[in-house]
């Protein structure tokens, strides 16, 4: 077992699990607030 | 002249040795379960038959006189150039229905947590005596997510696409074998008993369109590699989507992806070459993607009984396994075994979200080991 690998693999794993939650926490917010958003609009245009 | 006649005829039974033997046994047993038992045929019968077209004698359909056989074509055409799994993504993206994760955008973490799995095996594959590019192909095998596991392998450690993808494919017709103890074994039984209350917003149709383009790119920006995958996903679903292409959509959804499945199954077969195949590796590969199933499970699950912790009204924590890709099979587990504790337990559409999510997780994640292992290795 190399052990400096196996660090790279934690790294990896940190690193990897967060930018995955970095995404689908921005989807959504931009799901979220785009359906709010969306579904005001016209409310004001009236 | 006779003496040349009988060594022409005796050339081919010559070149067969047990290995090959072995391999058309493995080829009949793909193509067996994929019919008896009906396990992903669409992918396992291509693939068994290539398993044993390419260790027939000599080789013929891979190499022959120094020039490419039929099915390296293929292969090198559609396999090493990405272009296959690509072709692939266009057409599951057709197929994909955001409707009801728009309904329930929060329900995309699950997308993110059931991917833990991958991370876990590439650490355990490594400390097994993997090289981390060969630990992150088989990582990926836990995503259930073929098209993505492809094209990682082909970027990383082309040699073990072929075991890799038997695996990746055998493991994915699993998935209601898999899944079921792994999560009983995380559950109480009240827990598998909690139930999800139906939400129906009006979801204004622009946001469909807007989506597959926001998706695109976010991935982009934050994981520039996974461009291609993620692209091609999108392109497909922005065709579904967009209302005026019902014919591209339904090619896509059709005919473009039982084509390239054809193709690419006989071509991944192809690479099933017995002294690529018959390794140590490969019994190593199947254990280890085995557990990237189990972890992934588990980790979606985990991660649901871990924010129950801070919520008033829990969430079933079944949900979260239906994270990983393989989409309906996943979420259709999961109904199942809501109405099995309860009869009247409808929990389908919230797993269904959680299920479009766990597709873009793995492309993202696939994405992410790409750009991450090279800085790793330099640094």
């Amino acid at each position: 077992m190399n052990i400096d690998t196996l660090e790279k693999s934690f790294i990896l794993m940190g690193t990897g699990m967060a930018v995955l939650f970095l995404f689908m926490g921005l989807l959504i917010a931009v799901v979220h607030f785009g359906i709010k958003l969306l579904q005001k609009l016209p409310q004001k245009t009236q | 002249m006779l003496n040349s006649i009988l060594a022409f005829f005796g050339e081919g039974l010559a070149a067969i040795g047990w290995q090959q033997l072995l391999m058309y046994g493995i080829g009949i047993a793909l193509i067996w379960v994929s019919i008896a038992k009906d396990y992903e045929p669409m992918l396992l019968l291509p693939i068994g038959f290539g398993a044993i077209l390419v260790n027939l004698p000599l080789e013929v359909v891979w190499q022959h006189d120094g020039a490419a056989g039929a099915i390296k074509i293929l292969f090198d055409a559609g396999i090493l150039t990405e272009v296959f799994p690509l072709l692939i993504f266009i057409g599951v993206g057709a197929m994909i229905d955001f409707g009801p994760l728009f309904q329930r955008p929060w329900l995309m973490l699950f997308g993110a947590a059931a991917h833990l799995g991958i991370f876990v095996t590439i650490s355990l594959a490594v400390a097994l005596g993997f090289s981390l590019e060969e630990a992150a192909c088989i990582g990926v095998i836990g995503a259930a997510d073929g098209p993505t596991t492809i094209f990682i392998t082909t970027k990383l450690a082309k040699d073990l696409l072929g075991p890799i993808m038997v695996v990746a494919y055998s493991y994915m017709s699993l998935v209601p074998i898999i899944q079921p103890p792994v999560i009983k074994a995380l559950t109480s039984k009240n827990e598998r008993l909690i139930r999800m209350q139906a939400v129906d917003h009006d979801i204004p149709r622009v946001i469909f369109i807007i989506f597959p383009i926001a998706v695109t790119i976010i991935c982009s920006l934050l994981v520039p590699i996974a461009a291609p995958l993620i692209g091609f996903l999108m392109f497909g679903n922005l065709v579904r989507e967009s209302g005026v292409l019902a014919k591209l959509s339904s090619t896509a959804q059709n005919e473009l992806s039982n084509i390239v499945t054809l193709l690419l199954g006989i071509s991944v077969g192809g690479s099933m070459r017995a002294e690529s195949f018959l390794r140590p590796e490969t019994l190593l590969i199947m254990a280890l993607g085995l557990f990237a199933f189990i972890f992934n499970t588990a980790g979606g699950v985990l991660f649901a009984k871990f924010i129950n912790l801070f919520l008033k009204k829990k969430i079933n924590p079944m949900l979260g396994a239906c994270g990983i890709s393989a989409f309906p099979m996943s979420s259709r587990v999961i109904q199942k075994m809501a109405l099995k504790d309860d009869p009247s337990n409808i929990i389908l559409m919230h797993a269904v979200s959680a299920n479009v999510s766990g597709q873009l997780g793995s492309v993202v994640a696939g994405g992410l080991v790409l750009a991450l292992i090279p800085i790793l290795i330099g640094g």
